[in-house]
This record gives structure tokens, sequence and C-alpha cells, in this order.
């Protein structure tokens, strides 16, 4: 097949562009069989989820089952075009999610969870699921888009469906969409979209979708497939932002944050592993974590000295309508489930092997109060108490010690699993407290053994708090390496003796997905690879078509990610005063290093607190130099000392856009736009990237409210959504991150009465800048003044105030219009190259004319349609 | 269209020679402006091919689908079934779009730009010429609209088959709507290709009545579609509240076809009625409260106090199922609907009326099935 193509050259920039259309294409035949449209048993409502195991296990946002609570019953449809039973398991109110079983099939097809800490902004993000319920046939509606934000945080209602850290998509999303997946290019779930921000027009998408991210739900995970009820974690106290910091406001005596030594007024450093930014940032760490779950904190104390701490979150305790029983079959079936697996897995090997050495003896017998309130113990879901004694076969068999215990567990050699996995993380996480500075000792534990990366993508030694150790024969010893902050499985230690040519095993990492784990030993080298399970034949082609994928892909994303980085720095967020129906915040774009800045001459300036927010969250106060109300422009100037001041030492970070180069457009060429759209980022978090189109340009004639919007020149037309409130004063960027013009204000155009995206171009916004700083300029320059008056010499039809057909009723002899031919009962249905149907467009056309100016009417007579080049005279 | 597969083939076999020449390609690790720049030119070529069968439209007079609602009130009409426009959404007077058909003249747009019901309607071409057109026919239920202009040697588009369209493959939207000489582009992705009872293709591309009746097209420049607005349920401007909110559709190559046949001979439809009424307090099933005298439903022979339990095939649980049923279905289609009397099941067939052929509703209660209570708010059927 390729024997005749032997083209070797590198592919040209449209054979690129070609490939990730069909790579885009390959990726979405492959995951969207996964997708499922959700159904309540009547059929009247529904959502969407995504498969995410061959058995039929999936995702979906608690607020899409809610309704079905009752009978824990509905209907999953697939793009088979069957309709399959569906049950609702375990519930996360708090985090909107939800787990859900098809059952009818055998295998499902289903979608891998994708690590969302790699998701940046720009990535392409591809939204499936069945808005407005339009599937007829239970095949998804694919949309695509970028990710426009990270670490976002939106409010819930009280304590549920809070959307902690969440990923904001430019991607279509829509109500129907809720429950249904995210990817990225490699097919992988990144999140589950379940949030839209929705302007006046109503419930539908206006580029601003959220989605809750894959790797805060699995930790859930377990527990979901329980059945249970999960808890979010709390530390029990309130943080704020401070000028010196985030600051601890409140705290409960006894709880979490308490009892490791922290006080109001203390200043939050880091937590959960991550240095902490603002109160909202802290909100969206918080958010994600389990209830019982483990913790790092760094706090400092009134005297200024910094303390390094672990705890364990609390759960909260969620007010549901009613109290919410866990199936007992269903949790039996969770139960059940995880325990094959571990029989699968470590369990087996146990009777062949002597399964499992420590070389730390000192387990500790005593359980923190924290761990005993759990019901079940499910790996990965933090610990439970378990007494280790050894049966004659050598197999280690464990009986519960404290709290009531909810389901008997009798398999030997998988309580030993779950006891090991127990006493694993009792054991890190007493070396961790020992000395929280020092994780190397860890690894001095772990033996000088060669390290080999499951994931290295982003994962750091930092990230590694818990080991196993398990022996699998008398040459090979494996360690397994979890991740504290989400129990995932991120590293194997391997020991290199090798005597077996290859041993598989199969693990299931934390988050319930099933792994194929490959170990060759060959030439004493010991390599590992870890598979899709169920996934051996054709692993190469696999590997490569993944391959082609992501390189063709990556490319996209990295361009995308470099537009941001200058984006970002160079656009502000204003917040000001809010007049009548005007919002009253927006962006600028800054247009110096000394602090000038351009926005949409906008309501939100009329106050003498106007403020604009830095990428990395300063504030400048903001003074008005120049504002025109005809270009609806505005020239501000952030303080300069304290502006200058900041950027000194910032490596330059302080750039700014530069108005004098006008790029070349091309109709359908990718353009990016940078703003604020519903105050999505606060202070120093990041703006909003969205990507579109450029699809034209034309003169702008649009009203805003009721009114006639006064600017009329060129503007560059859109497909990325900038209507939203916030948007105006952002910045439009070609892929190269050269400003190509700023988002104009929400406006209606008259051609469609739709509302417009547009932007107003750069050459108009350097000639505003330029009389801005012309020295007869005044602070505020109102209408230009109206030229002379014009002639024509034609008498319209009028009837009334009705909107009429625009007749000539008469031609004034000898007048400019009568020498160009117009007659009586020519019908004018265009001006200058716009269309005219009705005579207020014409007079408002005709109004901006000088005299000498030519005035082309197209006019229809009979059947004919003619055009007539009029020359205007001036007014007598 | 043999250009066409040519192409796919080599795109496929580009995409098989990467799989196995790693280095390649990796080795080729240029700028990412690459990519960016193939991208736009691929749109660019696409729009190219395309310009010269796109022409504007534009109209004059008319007035408001609203207004006409609210005028004609009863007199129109002496039965309540009357034609929702299907939204509140104020249509401008602003230039649309729409495509040559056929080389003779026929001009294909939808029946969107004309809802005003306008008295002149002109099209310009790509070569700036302008003249008058006439309308043919309107589809108002798949939404299109054949126009016929005076003119001969026009160039047409190529249409991509229906079963070579795929999710995820690049389309682009291309409108006259927002003023200019040139038509404007956005870009998105099919969304999916069988939506709206296998009448649509879903894009995610920004539709507007500022493309509405224009071309959506493939990176290649071959139509995918026709750009209209729908929604599952019947109305001209059903579907207008989606307008760039990522969920768009078109009439594909196959459907427009079959289509412009019957319109080409005259044929317009109409939005089909089976003329009933039903109790919408009852939330399990659809029952008959009453029909039109005469209404295709009536002349099946079926009762007051029936229940509609299918309609072609489809199981019908609730009301939205049985507009869902039949949005799709114009005048003079035949459907099978069956019908649950006590525990008898009949299958009848019928054929869906235009509102203007049915008749009035009865006067007086006719018996209704005892063991429900009879409401006073009635529903109308779609």
């Amino acid at each position: 097949m390729f024997a005749t193509d032997t083209d070797t050259s590198q592919p040209t920039a449209i054979e690129l562009a070609e490939r990730a259309e069909y790579a885009r294409i390959a990726v979405v035949e492959k995951v969207a069989p996964s997708v499922v449209c959700i159904f309540d048993e009547a059929e009247r409502g529904g959502g969407s989820g995504v498969i995410i195991s061959p058995d039929g296990y999936g995702l979906t946002n608690f607020h899409v089952v809610e309704a079905m609570m009752e009978t824990r019953s509905g209907f999953g449809g697939m793009s088979d075009g069957q309709l399959y039973p569906l049950q609702v398991l375990g519930i996360d109110p708090g985090g909107d999610v939800a787990m859900f079983k098809l059952s009818g099939r055998d295998p499902f097809p289903f979608s891998k969870l994708g690590d969302s800490d790699l998701v940046r902004v720009g990535d392409t993000a591809i939204a499936m699921g069945n808005p407005f319920l339009l599937s007829d046939d239970y095949t998804p509606t694919v949309t695509s888009g970028i990710v426009s934000g990270i670490h976002r945080y939106q409010y819930g209602s009280g304590d549920v469906l809070l959307y902690s850290d969440c990923i904001q998509v430019d991607t279509a999303i829509n109500p129907g969409n809720s429950g249904g997946p995210l990817f990225n290019l490699a097919g992988e779930v990144i999140g589950i979209n379940g949030r839209i921000s929705v302007s006046m027009r109503g419930r539908v998408n206006v580029g601003m979708g959220y989605a809750i991210t894959s790797n805060q739900i699995k930790p859930f995970i377990p527990g979901l497939r329980a059945g249970l009820l999960v808890e979010h974690g709390t530390i029990q106290a309130t943080v704020r932002d401070r000028d010196a910091g985030v600051v601890f406001v409140e705290l409960y005596e006894d709880g979490p944050a308490w009892n490791v030594g922290v006080r109001p007024g203390d200043e939050l450093l880091r937590f959960a592993n991550q240095p902490i930014e603002s109160a909202n940032h802290f909100a969206s760490v918080l958010g994600t974590l389990p209830g019982g779950w483990p913790v790092t904190l760094s706090y400092r104390d009134a005297t200024g000295k910094v303390h390094h701490r672990i705890t364990r979150t609390e759960g909260v305790k969620l007010k549901t309508r009613k109290p919410y029983e866990p199936d007992g079959e269903t949790v039996a079936r969770g139960i059940e489930r995880v325990l094959q697996r571990f029989r699968r897995t470590l369990g087996e090997k146990a009777d062949e092997t002597t399964m499992m050495s420590w070389r730390e003896s000192q387990v500790p017998d005593e359980l923190d109060a924290a761990a005993v309130e759990y019901d079940v113990v499910v790996p990965g879901n933090g610990g439970m108490s378990w007494t280790p004694t050894k049966s004659d076969s050598g197999n280690i068999v464990v009986q519960k010690t404290e709290g009531e215990l909810k389901a008997t567990i009798d398999d030997a050699p998988l309580s030993a699993a779950m006891d090991l996995t127990y006493r694993a993380r009792t054991f890190a996480q007493r070396l961790v407290e020992t000395d929280p500075e020092s994780l190397a000792g860890l690894f001095d534990h772990c033996g000088a053994d060669a390290l080999l990366d499951i994931d290295s993508n982003g994962i750091s030694h930092s990230n590694l708090l818990e080991c196993i150790t398990a022996r699998l024969d008398d040459h090979t010893t494996i360690r397994l390496g979890f991740d504290s902050a989400h129990g995932n499985m991120r590293r194997i230690t391997a020991t290199d003796e090798p005597t077996r040519e290859s041993v598989d095993i199969t693990l299931a990492d934390a988050t319930g997905w099933p792994v194929d784990l490959v170990v060759e030993s060959m030439h004493g080298k010991t390599s590992i690879r870890i598979v899709d399970g169920d996934d051996h034949e054709d692993i190469a082609n696999k590997n490569a078509a993944d391959w082609m994928t992501q390189n063709a892909l990556d490319r996209t994303k990295t361009l995308a990610a470099s537009v941001f980085d200058d984006v970002a720095l160079r656009v502000v967020k204003l917040t000001g005063a809010r007049v009548g129906q005007s919002e009253g915040y927006g962006c600028g774009i800054l247009i110096s290093t000394n602090g000038l800045a351009l926005t949409v001459d906008s309501g939100l300036l009329n106050s003498p607190n106007v403020r604009a927010h830095l990428y990395d969250g300063s504030p400048r106060q903001v003074e008005l130099v120049h504002a025109d109300r005809n270009l609806q422009l505005a020239l501000i100037q952030l303080k300069v000392g304290e502006f200058a001041a900041v950027s000194e030492g910032k490596d330059d970070k302080y750039t700014c856009f530069d108005l004098s180069q006008t790029p070349d457009l091309t109709i359908g060429q990718p353009v990016f736009a940078g703003g604020n759209p519903f105050k999505v980022a606060d202070k120093g978090e990041h703006i909003s990237l969205s990507r579109g189109v450029y699809c034209g340009t034309t003169k702008l004639d649009a009203t805003r409210g009721t009114q006639d919007f006064p600017y009329r020149g060129d503007v560059l037309v859109i497909d990325a959504i900038t209507s939203a409130p916030g948007f105006a004063g952002g910045a439009l960027v070609d892929s190269a991150g050269q400003l190509l013009g700023l988002v104009g204000r929400g406006v209606e155009s008259r051609f469609t009465y739709t509302q417009l995206n547009y932007a107003i171009p750069s050459s108009v916004l350097s000639e505003f800048v330029a009389n801005a700083s012309s020295p007869d300029s005044n602070k505020s320059t109102k209408s230009a003044t109206k030229g002379r008056d014009v002639y024509h010499g034609i008498k319209f039809f009028e009837l009334g105030y009705r909107s009429n057909p625009v007749y000539v009723e008469r031609v004034r002899r000898g007048s400019p219009a009568a020498s160009a031919g117009i007659r009586k009962d020519d019908l004018v249905i265009g001006a200058n190259g716009r269309p005219i149907a009705k005579l207020s467009v014409l007079e408002r056309l005709i109004d901006e004319c000088e005299p000498g100016d030519v005035l082309e009417l197209t006019v229809l007579r009979g059947e004919k349609v003619k055009k007539i080049r009029i020359e205007l005279e001036e007014a007598k | 269209m043999i250009e066409r597969t040519l192409r796919r083939v080599i795109g496929a076999t580009c995409a098989c020679l990467l799989l196995c020449s790693f280095g390649l390609v990796a080795r080729a690790s240029e700028s990412n402006a690459n990519l960016a720049s193939g991208a736009e030119a691929i749109v660019d070529k696409a729009i190219s091919k395309a310009s010269p069968f796109i022409v504007r439209i534009e109209t004059v007079g008319g007035v408001q689908p609203l207004d006409q609602l609210l005028a004609s009130d009863d007199d129109r009409n002496p039965n309540q079934f009357r034609d929702n426009p299907g939204s509140n959404f104020m249509v401008a007077d602003g230039p649309t779009t729409g495509i040559i058909y056929s080389a003779d003249g026929l001009i294909l747009t939808s029946s969107f730009n004309f809802v005003r019901n306008p008295s002149i309607v002109t099209v310009a071409l790509a070569d700036g010429r302008q003249m008058t057109a006439d309308i043919v026919a309107r589809d108002r239920v798949r939404k299109l609209t054949l126009l016929k202009i005076d003119a001969t040697d026009l160039p047409t588009p190529e249409w991509v088959p229906n079963e070579q369209i795929r999710p995820g493959q690049t389309a682009i939207a291309m409108g006259m709507g927002f003023g200019g000489s040139k038509p404007m582009a956005s870009v998105g992705i099919v969304s999916a290709v069988n939506r709206m009872m296998g009448n649509a293709i879903q894009t995610d591309a920004k539709l507007s009545p500022a493309n509405y009746g224009g071309p959506l097209l493939d990176s290649f420049g071959y139509v995918l579609g026709i750009c209209v607005p729908m929604a599952q349920r019947p109305g001209e401007l059903a579907g207008i509240e989606f307008y760039d909110a990522g969920v768009g559709f078109a009439v594909p190559g196959k459907r427009i076809h079959e289509i412009v046949a019957d319109l080409k001979e005259g044929k317009s439809f109409h939005r089909g009625w089976m003329g009933m009424t039903v109790d919408p307090k009852v939330e399990k099933g659809v029952a008959i409260k009453s029909s039109a005298d005469p209404s295709p439903i009536r002349d099946a022979g079926a009762l007051p106090g029936d229940w509609i339990v299918r309609i072609n095939d489809q199981p019908i649980k609730h009301f939205g199922q049985l507009v869902k049923a039949l949005y799709m279905v114009p005048a003079g289609e035949r459907v099978n609907v069956r019908l649950l009397r006590g525990a008898e099941h009949i299958d009848v067939e019928l054929t869906l009326a235009k509102s203007e052929e049915l008749g009035p509703l009865p006067k007086e209660e006719e018996p209704f099935d005892p063991t429900k209570p009879v409401t006073e708010e009635e529903t109308e059927e779609p």
C-alpha cells in the first residue's frame, strides 16, 4: 500500500493541517462509541455520560441523575442505536458527579480517564454529549474548541454542585451536554462537562463551558463505584485574601487545621503539595479532596515561624433532601468488584510466591481517628483498621478490629493486599511526618533500584509519598508508588534480576482503571510497560496511531499555548462603575510598557475608582486619558510609578501590543481572543482565551440596547463568541500573537438582529492613539461636528411611521439625481453596496455623506436591476 | 467527484505513511506557525472554490412573522390549528445567502430568508450581476426555498456524498448576512451526521441569519449541506434560538436533491397536521381529546379517548415524543399510527393535512374516557 509512495520530503503546511483533520476524525471515531445519552425512565429529560470501563461503569453529573434518585434507574443510549438499562450507583452531590452502570452489552466501548493536571490553556478540547436531546439515534454531538482557562472556581449552591478547579472551555456546551465527557486530542477524558455561563439570550452556549477535572473525580471513583454517597473534605477553617497573603480567619477547635497548630491570623503557604495563591485557589484545591484524605499543610504563625504539617481532611456531611441510603446490593457488588481485581492481581500470585516482604517492620498498630470513620475501605481511598496474622498457608489473614464492619471479607490474599495498601500508606505517611522536607528518605527506604516512570509527565518526586513493595518471585521485586494527592499509582520500581524472560501481572491503578503491566527482563535490562487492559493486540499500531494524533495535534496545542502566553501578559482586567446595564468589569490591552492601555469607552470608566489588575494580580489605579464616543474607544493610563516598579526584575514580562503592525488578514484564518467574560478571572487569575476564525470585514451598523451604536466604521467579524459581558476591551490576535484588534462592546447587528462578535481593527486603534496624544485633544471628544448637508433631489415615498420600501416619488428637475437618471417609481434596493430595505437606513447613510461624494444607488425598474451613480451637491 | 476521491486517497496515504515514518516527521519539528498557515490555506482554498456559486439575496417589503400571527387571528382558519412561527425572534431585512443549484438559474436558499413574505427578491451573483428572482417553491418543514433567476451557464457546486460525511471533519459555513460583497466564513466541525429524522447534519460552526441559506463546506470546498435553522419542533423560526451557539444544522446533499426534485415542480411543503387536541394533564401517554372535522385522525377512524402508542414504529410515551415523531413530516406524507382503544391495538395509516384543510373542532364535548376527568386546558397537537 505504501510502496509506491516514496516521497520522504517534509510535509507542507497544508498536509500538516490535513493530517490534523484526519487525526481529529480518527479520535472522534475512536471515542464517540463510549458516550452515553442519558434519559430518565419516562424519557422526558436527560443528559449525557461516558463509559469508563468495559463492564459498563460510567460517569455523569449528579444533577443529571438527581431526578432519577427515586428509582435509581433510567436509560443510556449509545451510538450503536441501542437503549440500555441504566442504574445509578454512587453520587457526589458536592462535586456534581455521579456514577452509573449500564447493562446489556459485553464489553461496552469505553474511554480512558486522562491526567487533567497536564491540561493547559489553548489545548484543544472536544466535548461530546446530547445537547438539547437532539440525538434520535443516540450518536453524540461532537463539538470542538480550546481550553480557555484552568483552575477556575464556580460557586455552588451551599455545599452542593460546587465546581472547584474546573476546566473552562470555549467548546460549545449546551443544556443536555451535562455529564458528558470532555476529551483531549488523545481521546482521553479530561473532564465531565457540567456547567455553562449564560447571558441575556437564555440557556445557550456563549463560549463559556466548565468541566469537572478527571483528576478530582479519580479519588472518589472507588466510593462511587460502590454506590456510596461520597463526601468532600474540609479542614474546618476559612481563609481570606489579605495584602500579606492568604490568611486563616476562622477555625473550628478540634478541626484538622486546628489540631496541627493553626490559629486565626496564621498565613497559609502550601496546601496539598501546592503553593496557595489566593483564597479562591485554596477553595479550588480543597474542593477536589475527599473526606479523610491525607494532606500536607504549611503555614506561617504569628512569630513568623513556618510549620509543615500533615493532617487529614474531615468529610463534609451534606444535607440531602432525603437521607441517602446506599443500595446494599450495589455496595456488595462494588466491594466484590474490588475483591476480584485484587484476586486477579496480587492474590493469585500469592500462592506461588512469597507475596510480600517488608523492609520496614515498624508498622503502627494504632490508627488515627479519622481513618476508622470509613464504612467501606476501597484501595486508593484512605485507610482502615486491620490486624494482620499469618495463616497456615503463609498468607496474611486480616480481621477488622475497630468500628462496625459493613462487609465481610474472607478472602485471605485479597485482605492481605488491602492491608498492605493501608500499611504502606501509613508507613509512608509516618515517614513524611518525621521529615516533611526531605522526601529523599523515602527513596532510601525503597532502595536504590532502577526507577521507571509509568507516567513521566509532570510527576515529580514530591508527589510520591507512599509505596508498596511486592516480591513476585525469588528474583523479581516490584515496588509501587502512589501519589498521595490523588492516590494514583505513579511509579514502579523493579529490581534487575534477569532470570525470567517476562512477567505479566495486571494491576489496577487507584482510579479503578484496569491496566496490564508487562514486565520484561532481557539481557540484564528490565523494562516495564503499561498498556490498556484487554488490548494486547496491535499495541504497536495503536501507539503509532496515538503518536500520529499527538504529534500532528501537539503543534496546535503549543501554538495556542504560546499565543496565550503573550496575550495573558498584555490584557488587563478592569473593574469600575456599574452604570445601568453595562458591566462593572471589562478588559484593556497594554500598548506601552509605561502603562498606557486601550479599552472601550464604557460606563465602567465613569468612576473615580477604576482599577486594573495585571496578569500577576497586582492592582493599578486607572486614569482616563482620552475617550472618543464615536469610536467607542478610550485610552487609559495605569499609574506609571507603580507600574514601572512592578515591571522591574520580572525579566521584561511587561510586554505590550505593537500598534504599528497591521498584519494581513485572510478570511478563515485562525484568530484568538483574550478577555475576561463573566469576570471569571479575579485578580491574579488568568484571563480567558477563545479560538475562532476571522470571518471577514464589514462596516458596523448596529444597535446597543435601544440606541444606535455610534461607531460605524470597519470591524473585524470573528466566530469566537466575544459578545459575552466583560469581553469588551480584550485583545484579538492572530496565531503569531500579533494584535489584530480590540474586542468591541456588545451590539446587535442591524443586518441580522443577532449579537455580533467583532473587534475594532488595529489601524483604527493606532489612529485613535495618535489623535489622543496630539496636543489639541482634550479629555473627551464629543461627536465629530457634522459637515455640510448634501442635496440629491429625490423625494421618497413616505407613509406614516411604518418602514416602507424606498420608492422614488419625485425627482426634482435638474437635480443631481435627475441628471444621473433616477426616475419616478424606481425602487431603491441598495446604496453604496449595502442593501436598503427601508427609508431610515438610506437616510442615515446619506446623512454621513459630504458634498462631492458619490452615492451609488441600486434600483429596481420593472424587472431590471440598475446601478446609478449620483454626485451629491451641497444643500442650499 | 473523481478529484475529490483522489484527494481523499492521497490524504489517507499521507496519514498511513506517517505511521511508518516517525523519524521523518519527528525531525520536521518546524514552527507551529506552519500548521496555522496550513489551516488558513485550506480554508482559503475552500472559500475560493465555493465563492463563485454563493449568491447574495436581498428582499424588499414584508413584515415580521410575529405580526402575521397577531393580525390574522381566527378569520384565516376556522380551526385553532395555526402555523406558529415557533419563536418571537425579530427577523431582520438584511442581505441573506443562497447558492446556485443549477447552471440554468435555480438558486437554493433557506426559507428562513423569506419568513417576512417580501414582495421583491433580488439575487446578486459573485460576478457582480444583480437580478430579480422568482420564488419557485418553499419547503417550510426542511426550511428550504428554491428561487429562479434568468441566467444561464452559471457555476455550480459539487456535493459531498452523504456516506462520506464524518463527525469531526472540518465544516466551513459561508454567508453574506453581515453585509459586504464577499461572503464571510466561520469554521467548525461536523458534530453529527444524522439529525432531525435524517434531514440534517449538525455542526458547531457558528450558524445564524448571517449564513442561513448558505453552504456548509468541507475543507476542499465541496458542499456538505445548506445551513438552516432547525429544532425538534415545528415552526419556520424554530431553531433560531440556537444561533451562534455551536448547535447548527445543514440539510445534506442527498436530502436536498430529493426535496429540490419536488420544489422544481412547484410543489411547496407545509407543516403536517393530524388535527387533534390532547389532554395535557395526562402525563403517561397521549390520549386524543377531540379532533377537527374533517381531519386526518378523525377520517382514519380514531375516537376521542383513544391512546396513541406508536407513530411510524416510534413508541409514543408522552406528548413530547409525539411532537418529535411528526415535526419533520410535511403535509401530504403518510404516517402509520397505532391506537390503543380499551385493550385493543388498532393500526391506521393517515396522510397529514395542511392547517387550511382541517375543519373546526366540534363545539360540544364529545364522549371522552370516563375514567379521566376532563380538564379545561388543551394542548395543540403538532
